[in-house]
């Protein structure tokens, strides 16, 4: 017994923190939506369900966010082997802390940024007015693509830095052996080299995802009031509406909806299997 | 492995060991930066000869083969290969394939699927490529591995699965990059054996990296010795090991005494002074005028302790400084003078026992086993 107790007490700060921080609040909260004036009920889940409004906010949420990571993707990925593969070492340092740096800057900032530079007088619409492609300025700000912008620019380092990781441990010496064996440069990458970091980019993906599904500020400061996703629904139901019992449901459904793309997730890479082993 | 004349059947059946050449290096030099890693090398490469390029670590032996690959450009001189200049081809296009030191197999395929690469590059029918891979990999003794993935291979069972990758596309030349490193010695010996077998078997040339001395006599016709960027010597095995050209071919292949002497006589015998004994040694075209300060390479095993008055030819009075026993035979560390120290090695029993350390003893050799070198 006290070897037992031994070999799992590290965890228990680690399980303290998480009972705390995670388990405890979202116990405390989720019965909401199944306990109204102290009776049970689904009355709430009926409401989030059968409203259309409720599902266009979800399948808005997952919407801009497949779109913020396949834009992540296919300039995320160029970017990684960029640093890794073709920047001249003395630059790599460099060029890293130029994908990293906006980490640094609160979410806020990076959003609000965002406005100076596609508002009305803004830096993109400045631009075109100049070079006379354009005669008024057009609207970018407030849409579901200022969100999907706002977005990518938040999350590419992230993308980044899981596919450079994953690339680095691609020796280049299977290159030169796909091009010995007959392959163009394209051929050994396509067949070669893209294949082997597939995990990375799978990684990267599932970061950005999630990341992009659950996001507040970038949303609330560049969609306007009309393109809400989850999080600013949830948000707007507990702090302004005070109507717990509704955050609740709401946020439970998002949870689930979360818990089943995390499970499709591993489903998925654990089936990829290089080498005859599973990744996980 | 294999049957012999699966081999052959494989590549055709092409008359190994013509002398045309299938790879001509002419005045080849690379550098990297301020760094020179080839220093004008030129060398013929025979068709269906086992060449093997020699020498220490960052000697250039590996640039070289890689320029010969396409995988680096030349600075200066030409690479032909099987008669056209291959300057601006591509490693993909040209006829030669290679066998890298980490062995390079694509972790994300299958056996077959690494050996049948090379071939669907060539967009050959489905039919061909099965054929073909199933051929080779009955050539390396893998027919049973077609559904495994490189990491559940042993090393020797990667080696052979590079083999085939290489071989499967019927290269012209085979390039080797040290490929016995990864294995323990006794899987290496094992594997030279079917290396040399299999360059048999295929009958095209193979050029094979290495810094193993040993390695080299075992599996080569040839051997081009190496040393910082410059192509010191090239010959068959006998000829490198009996008339090195230098002190460091000497010294790197097989062990070597090297004397320092002056030259007393020149001629077709050439006598040199040693200590002030009287050396003859073959002139063989070494350019040596009287007076001038020579290099004298030696062989231990072509040292014998004489008695007194036994014509063997050259003969030096030295000290025993110590006498090792290795079984099979012994070798004697010997002191000429202060500066000149000398290794012979015997198989003697009796004369190892009446031996003992500060004894005078009189070294003998017969003249033609000496040779002058180059520094």
């Amino acid at each position: 017994m006290t070897q037992t107790l031994r070999q799992i007490w590290p965890l228990f700060p680690g399980l303290a923190l998480l009972t705390m921080l995670f388990a405890l609040p979202l116990g405390l909260m989720l019965p909401q939506s199944i306990l109204v004036d102290g009776e049970l009920t689904t009355a709430i889940y009926r409401e989030v369900l059968g409203t259309g409004y409720y599902w266009s906010v979800i399948g808005r949420s997952f919407w801009v966010s497949f779109v913020a990571t396949a834009t992540c993707i296919l300039l995320g990925y160029p970017l990684a082997f960029y640093l890794v593969r073709v920047a001249p070492r003395k630059y790599k340092r460099c060029v890293f802390m130029i994908v990293i740096a906006p980490l640094f800057t609160s979410a806020v900032i990076r959003a609000m940024a965002w406005l100076v530079i596609l508002g009305r007088r803004g830096l993109v619409n400045e631009a075109l007015l100049a070079a006379g492609l354009i005669e008024e300025p057009l609207r970018l700000l407030y849409s579901q693509a200022a969100v999907i912008i706002g977005l990518v620019y938040i999350m590419i380092p992230f993308m980044v830095l899981t596919v450079a990781a994953v690339l680095e441990n691609v020796s280049k010496t299977l290159e030169e052996a796909a091009r010995d064996l007959g392959a163009t440069p394209l051929g050994a990458f396509c067949r070669v080299t893209f294949p082997l970091t597939l995990p990375g980019v799978l990684a990267g993906s599932f970061l950005v995802f999630a990341l992009c599904l659950s996001s507040y500020v970038t949303p609330a400061v560049l969609g306007g009031g009309r393109n809400k996703v989850m999080a600013m629904l949830i948000f707007e139901q507990f702090m302004r509406l005070f109507n717990w019992h509704l955050g609740a449901g709401i946020s439970c459904v998002m949870l689930v909806i979360t818990l089943v793309s995390i499970w499709a997730y591993t489903r998925a890479i654990a089936r990829r299997a290089v080498g005859g082993e599973a990744l996980l | 492995m294999a049957v012999t004349l699966a081999g052959r059947h494989a590549l055709g059946g092409e008359t190994p060991r013509c002398d045309d050449a299938i790879i001509k290096i002419s005045g080849v030099s690379k550098s990297f930066g301020s760094i020179v890693a080839v220093d004008n090398v030129s060398l013929v490469i025979r068709r269906g000869e086992f060449i093997s390029l020699l020498g220490p670590s960052g000697c250039g032996k590996s640039t070289l083969l890689r320029m010969i690959a396409g995988f680096e450009q030349q600075d200066a001189g030409t690479i032909e290969i099987d008669g056209s200049d291959a300057v601006d081809v591509p490693p993909n296009r040209r006829p030669v394939n290679m066998v890298f030191q980490s062995y390079a197999l694509f972790p994300h395929l299958s056996v077959f699927d690494n050996v049948a690469f090379g071939l669907r590059r060539k967009r050959l029918p489905r039919s061909q490529v099965n054929a073909t891979v199933a051929q080779f990999l009955h050539l390396v003794g893998l027919e049973s591995l077609v559904g495994r993935y490189p990491a559940q291979l042993s090393g020797g069972q990667q080696q052979r699965v590079a083999l085939a990758r290489a071989l499967v596309n019927k290269p012209k030349v085979l390039l080797l990059d040290e490929p016995l490193g990864a294995l323990d010695l006794k899987l290496r010996k094992r594997m030279q054996v079917e290396l040399k077998q299999l360059q048999r078997d295929v009958g095209i040339s193979f050029i094979y990296v290495t810094h193993d001395q040993d390695e080299a006599l075992a599996l080569s016709d040839r051997i081009a010795v190496m040393n910082r960027g410059a192509l010191l010597q090239h010959g068959s095995c006998r000829e490198l090991y009996d008339r090195p050209l230098t002190e460091f071919v000497a010294n790197f292949l097989g062990e070597a005494n090297i004397i320092r002497g002056r030259v007393v006589e020149s001629g077709p015998m050439v006598v040199v002074d040693v200590a002030g004994h009287r050396i003859s040694v073959r002139g063989d075209g070494y350019a040596a005028a009287t007076g001038d300060g020579v290099l004298l390479a030696l062989r231990p095993e072509h040292l014998t302790v004489a008695d007194a008055g036994d014509g063997r030819g050259n003969q030096l009075l030295a000290r025993v400084k110590d006498k090792v026993f290795l079984g099979n035979a012994f070798t004697l560390h010997v002191s000429v003078a202060p500066d000149i120290s000398l290794l012979a090695r015997g198989t003697d029993r009796e004369l190892f026992d009446r031996l003992s350390v500060g004894q005078s003893v009189v070294l003998a050799w017969r003249p033609e086993d000496g040779r002058l070198v180059m520094p």
